[in-house]
């Protein structure tokens, strides 16, 4: 069994424009029915490019997070929402700038004994004799106690932060972005800290990154994350051998190295999209140089069996394939004439990163100027799509209903 | 601490040349007289159309160097000696004069939102950019911020200049940032780490987008970074800085594939590759000298494998070696001979 398993975990935010009664309300889903299992001892990278929902996830599986729906177990066993002191203390977090998560008001030692003791693990000298040997477990000498945050390095800073995390025999490791604020020399140092550790005492980690060299050193195993969705899914020399999916070979060419000649992105159209503004079908495919008609029909990664080399696209290898006469024909020639929504995506942003807050992007359902007023009306087409999702069900039962009172009422239950 | 007349006095740069840094020091001076030293005896040239890549860890003083160059030193920052020359610059050349050479120098700042005004529109702000350097009226101005953008490769210029800088993508600020830089049409182009706030995708595209007005509009680049990976992509020559001290200049190829200094040698072990499984990176022990206060002889001595005796007794200035290269290392030997 899996020491930690994410099942189908869902988080949304829900996003408001306007105030009152006018508030035109939208659900942003950060993460996006992610499954991921890490065992004893085992590093996976989440990797993927800003707002692909890789915090949030992180956020969710330590519990700073509520998720929408969906699980995560430790053990086999379901946490829950409110999380029992026990279960906390298995998963911790190295947060990524050491400076702004330490308190600046209080002695490391302090805050370690503090920790110990608070959760009932030492007290007194035992507390003091623990802390510095937390110290000596991440390489720092124990005369650094007495020193507030502010008078340790960058590099010292994070070792108390993994000292923090390691402080209450924690199981796994959640790190989001630990040595993106540190120097490459000081970088190597925690880097190599975190793999001793892991083998030392037997933790896993989920190692959350932007940096793919860093997480090709830490991970075991490293999942590709797209608009909250895990996109491909391999082991460590697989993913950067051989990557499958167009979105991972993309990122792997960006990464600049020493020994490559500048190449530039190989066919990546520009544009990132935003979870607020998904595309039909993969959410993937308005960048994807290889993306074909069907791409736009369903989403592969929604009907993916969980298995340990996901991959949710048919380019990269097929699933699901269509008969291939259909396959061949790239979708950079037909998307204008056969995806509408393509052409509208591609004529505002002309290759590329475009305005976050396009005025044409906006949600077309805006409440008219003249009209019924808004609360008697029914549902947005959006909140509509939300609630199929939710309930299972295609339309809203019929039959008449009060005044003001939104169709859905009977199937939905007390909001969480 | 050098005088002026010891100064070389190159009043003539040649025509290939943008920018030209001679034996720079900047450092602080207290109340009462007392000096520290920040930066010693940096000294460049810069081509056009060439870039120069300066690396280095966090506090080595590359950024300081930049800001000399522009003329911005942080409050307490002086130059102590030195010259700055600047192609088709008219000012002085005196360092220390503390002159801000805008005009024929642009820069393009680490992190985008701090350098735009959050309450300006974008068309304001690249109108009055352009109409400080150019005798221009504010419709003209617009037009040529609408046209600076469109070269820089942004969607729809026309209506991004009535957007808010917080409602632009990363990537988009920099390159606003980069069409206020470019306003002037400077001959020398400083870059202060501009792709570290981007995304890997993003910071593509902005590295080809500096390669392109490096090579069309025929600028000097500096580009300063702590990541080699990106400086391999944009740099031809790279300068390699520890504790306010060249360690080693030369071509971005045979630095990386053969370095001549310890420093550099151990940066690159550091680096985690994402072509190649490493088993363990090896680290540079012991931390950055305290400004102010670096060791005697050569600063990177007391976190260097290599150091001996005699290491303490040089004075740091760059050995020059064939094929344009130049290190502060007396044994660069020691390296190669470990590696075998």
């Amino acid at each position: 069994m899996a020491l930690l398993e994410v099942s189908d975990l869902h988080v949304g935010f829900e996003s408001r424009r306007g105030i009152g009664p006018w508030a035109n309300r939208s659900i942003l889903r950060a993460v996006d029915g992610i499954d991921l299992t890490v065992d004893r001892g085992e590093a996976i990278g989440v990797v993927g490019e800003s707002g692909c929902g890789k915090s949030t996830l992180a956020r969710a599986i330590v519990g700073l997070t509520e998720p929408t729906s969906g699980q995560i177990l430790l053990d086999g066993i379901a946490l829950n929402a409110r999380r029992e002191r026990a279960d906390r203390r298995r998963i911790q977090m190295v947060f990524q700038d050491p400076s702004s998560s330490l308190n600046p008001q209080v002695p490391i030692g302090r805050m370690l004994v503090e920790l110990l003791e608070v959760n009932g693990l030492a007290s007194g000298a035992a507390a003091k004799a623990r802390a510095a040997e937390l110290l000596e477990l991440v390489q720092l000498p124990a005369s650094l106690l007495d020193r507030y945050p502010r008078r340790l390095s960058g590099g010292q800073r994070q070792r108390v932060g993994i000292a923090r995390a390691i402080a209450l025999d924690a199981d796994v490791i959640v790190a989001d972005e630990p040595v993106a604020a540190l120097d490459v020399s000081v970088q190597a140092a925690v880097l190599n800290l975190l793999n001793d550790l892991r083998r030392r005492l037997g933790l896993a980690i989920v190692f959350i990154s932007h940096d793919l060299g860093v997480v090709r050193h830490v991970c075991d195993r490293v999942a590709v994350v797209y608009l909250g969705r895990v996109v491909e899914e391999a082991d460590r020399t697989e993913i950067f051998e051989r990557p499958k999916h167009p979105y991972t070979q993309a990122l792997i060419n960006a990464v600049p190295t020493i020994t490559s000649t500048p190449a530039r992105l190989v066919g990546l159209t520009r544009r990132t999209t935003s979870p607020a503004d998904r595309p039909t079908g993969c959410s993937f495919r308005l960048r994807c140089p290889s993306a074909i008609d069907r791409c736009s029909v369903d989403d592969p990664a929604r009907r993916l069996e969980p298995s340990p080399d996901r991959l949710p696209c048919r380019v990269g290898r097929p699933v699901a394939l269509p008969p291939p006469d259909q396959l061949q024909t790239p979708v950079s020639r037909r998307r204008s004439h056969t995806d509408p929504e393509a052409a509208r995506h591609r004529q505002r942003n002309t290759g590329d990163i475009g305005r976050k807050t396009d005025p044409t992007t906006r949600p077309r359902h805006r409440q008219p100027r003249s009209g019924r007023p808004i609360s008697q009306r029914r549902p947005r087409r959006r909140e509509h799509h939300e609630l199929r999702l939710r309930t299972g069900r295609s339309s809203p039962p019929r039959g008449r209903l009060p005044h003001r009172t939104c169709p859905w009422r009977s199937c939905l239950g007390t909001p969480r | 601490m050098r005088t002026e007349n010891q100064v070389a006095p190159s009043t003539a740069l040649p025509r290939d040349v943008a920018l030209s840094v001679h034996r720079l020091d900047l450092g602080t001076r207290a109340a009462d007289g007392s000096a520290t030293d920040i930066v010693s005896d940096v000294s460049f040239t810069v081509r056009r159309g060439e870039c120069l890549g300066l690396v280095g860890e966090s506090g080595s003083g590359k950024s300081l160097t930049l800001r000399a160059v522009l003329g911005l030193l942080p409050n307490g920052v002086v130059a102590t000696s030195g010259r700055i020359h600047v192609a088709g610059d008219t000012g002085t050349t005196d360092a220390t004069a503390q002159t801000v050479r805008h005009g024929r120098v642009g820069m393009v700042f680490q992190e985008p939102m701090t350098a735009l005004n959050p309450s300006m529109r974008i068309g304001t702000f690249l109108e009055k950019t352009i109409r400080m350097h150019q005798p221009l009226g504010r419709s003209e101005a617009r037009r040529q911020a609408e046209a600076l953008l469109g070269d820089l490769g942004v969607p729809d210029p026309k209506q991004k200049l009535q957007a808010w800088p917080h409602e632009l993508s990363g990537g988009l600020r920099q390159r606003i940032v980069i069409a206020a830089a470019l306003a002037s049409e400077p001959d020398v182009l400083l870059c202060d780490e501009p792709t570290t706030a981007l995304d890997v995708t993003v910071q593509d595209q902005i590295l080809g987008l500096l390669d392109e007005i490096r090579v069309e509009r025929d600028v000097g680049m500096v580009f300063v970074t702590h990541d080699l990976g990106v400086v391999a992509q944009v740099a031809q020559r790279v300068a390699v800085m520890y504790a306010g001290r060249f360690m080693e200049t030369g071509p971005i190829g045979a630095v990386f594939q053969r370095p001549e200094h310890p420093y550099t040698d151990g940066l690159l072990g550091a680096m985690p590759d994402v072509a190649h499984d490493v088993e363990q990176l090896t680290t540079i022990p012991g931390s950055l000298p305290p400004v102010g206060s670096p060791p005697p002889g050569c600063r990177f001595a007391p976190r260097c494998r290599y150091a001996d005796t005699a290491c303490e007794a040089i004075d740091g200035a760059l050995i020059d070696l064939p094929g344009g290269r130049a290190t502060a290392c007396i044994a660069p030997e020691r390296i190669h001979e470990d590696r075998h």
